[in-house]
């Protein structure tokens, strides 16, 4: 079990990246948070039953982890805000429209809660209203009208910044 | 700026880093070896301890309504010389603590069966509060039992001493009051000072878990 364990896990630690980079801006918090997240993993893999995809799955115990993270509270008692490398993290650097972008889309997804950052993230992740229900326990009626509320917020948000 | 922009800048920049920072199964193996426990694993094996503890006073103290001294050591009985009143007031905080424990077992039983592993946010949320909130109440119960079972047993010991010799007769009710009031105030400083270390520790944790939910739960009410 342990091999088939690391192997699926580094086939799609990607996963745990993305959900470290946007919940921690510090590069120690970000390893901190991965461990966390792969000894979570490690505990609950015994139980994963196969009823969802695999990546489903992880992305669900990933965030909830990276929600739930006590650490996190502890040395940041309100919002993170992301420095211009937690998603950075390409050798090669993007355009400057790109980048721009990127930096707006930062600067307002730091701006979300916990729950609005896990939607965004899978929204941006393009999965379906249905395996996002899935993965935070609402119905995919609410992450409809999340979504849309987050939509709001982020065009508000980007628009203050521009 | 449209949303469907940012999806692609961000598809972009994910495709860019896929190859980046990737472990290898070796160094994956060698991170787990680090930490293999989580917060609540960490968190349900304090309030496990916390269990042992309290069932171990629980044993004691039952221990001490079923073996009577009398029945270990004859011919030294005390029970002639405490009023009826009292005995039977210690009885039923024995009971009392005893129905407490199992009420707490019970409940933690209740929280530790909410979702096994891998279940949704809002489950992980119910259950990380529960078992946040149990421990801090188990601190209280420890409290509870440690001011009830001194209250009882230093009322209990002062009347034996009043029968075995007359010398406070004078000064009963007084006595008795500062006693009961040092009991009281040393409960009482306990409590606020475990609150206190309770609430540094966990508090702005469990403050920020209780607003998640309530945002999880906002949403269902809305649709309802």
């Amino acid at each position: 079990m342990e091999k088939e364990f690391l192997e699926i896990v580094r086939a799609n630690q990607g996963i745990i990246h993305k959900v470290c980079n946007i919940y921690c801006d510090d590069e120690e918090d970000r390893n901190d948070l991965f461990q966390e997240i792969l000894a979570q993993l490690w505990k609950s893999y015994p139980s994963f039953r196969k009823e969802s995809k695999f990546t489903t799955w992880m992305y669900r115990v990933a965030l909830n982890t990276a929600i739930t993270s006590f650490k996190k509270v502890r040395r940041f008692s309100g919002f993170t805000r992301l420095s211009g490398e937690s998603l950075l993290v390409a050798d090669d650097p993007p355009s400057a429209e790109t980048e721009e972008n990127l930096m707006l889309l930062k600067q307002a997804v730091a701006r979300l809660s916990g729950i609005e950052k896990s939607i965004i993230l899978l929204f941006l992740e393009n999965k379906s209203y249905e395996e996002i229900a899935e993965i935070t326990g609402i119905t995919q009626n609410y992450v409809r009208v999340k979504m849309n509320r987050i939509k709001k917020k982020l065009r508000i948000l980007m628009t203050s910044e521009e | 700026m449209d949303l469907n922009d940012l999806q692609k800048a961000w598809n972009k920049l994910t495709d860019k880093s896929s190859g980046q920072r990737m472990l290898s199964e070796e160094e994956i193996l060698s991170m787990l070896g680090r930490r293999t426990t989580t917060l609540l694993d960490r968190l349900d094996r304090n309030v496990r301890i916390g269990f042992l503890v309290l069932l171990a006073v629980v044993v004691t103290l039952l221990g001490g309504e079923l073996l009577p001294l009398a029945g270990i050591f004859p011919g030294e009985t005390l029970a002639g010389e405490i009023p009826g009143w009292l005995q039977r007031l210690d009885l039923g905080v024995s009971l009392l603590i005893v129905a407490l424990f199992i009420t707490f077992f019970v409940h933690y039983r209740k929280i530790r069966n909410i979702c096994r592993q891998g279940c949704d946010l809002r489950h992980t949320l119910l259950k990380i509060i529960g078992v946040l909130t149990l421990y801090r109440r188990l601190f209280t119960f420890a409290l509870a039992i440690i001011l009830l079972e001194s209250a009882t047993g230093f009322t209990a010991g002062f009347f034996t001493s009043i029968h075995q010799n007359n010398t406070l007769e004078g000064f009963f009710i007084p006595t008795l009051g500062m006693g009961l009031l040092l009991i009281l105030l040393l409960s009482g400083f306990l409590f606020f000072m475990l609150r206190w270390a309770f609430r540094k520790v966990y508090g702005n944790y469990l403050h920020q878990l209780r607003a998640t939910l309530a945002e999880l739960d906002e949403l269902e009410e809305q649709g309802e």
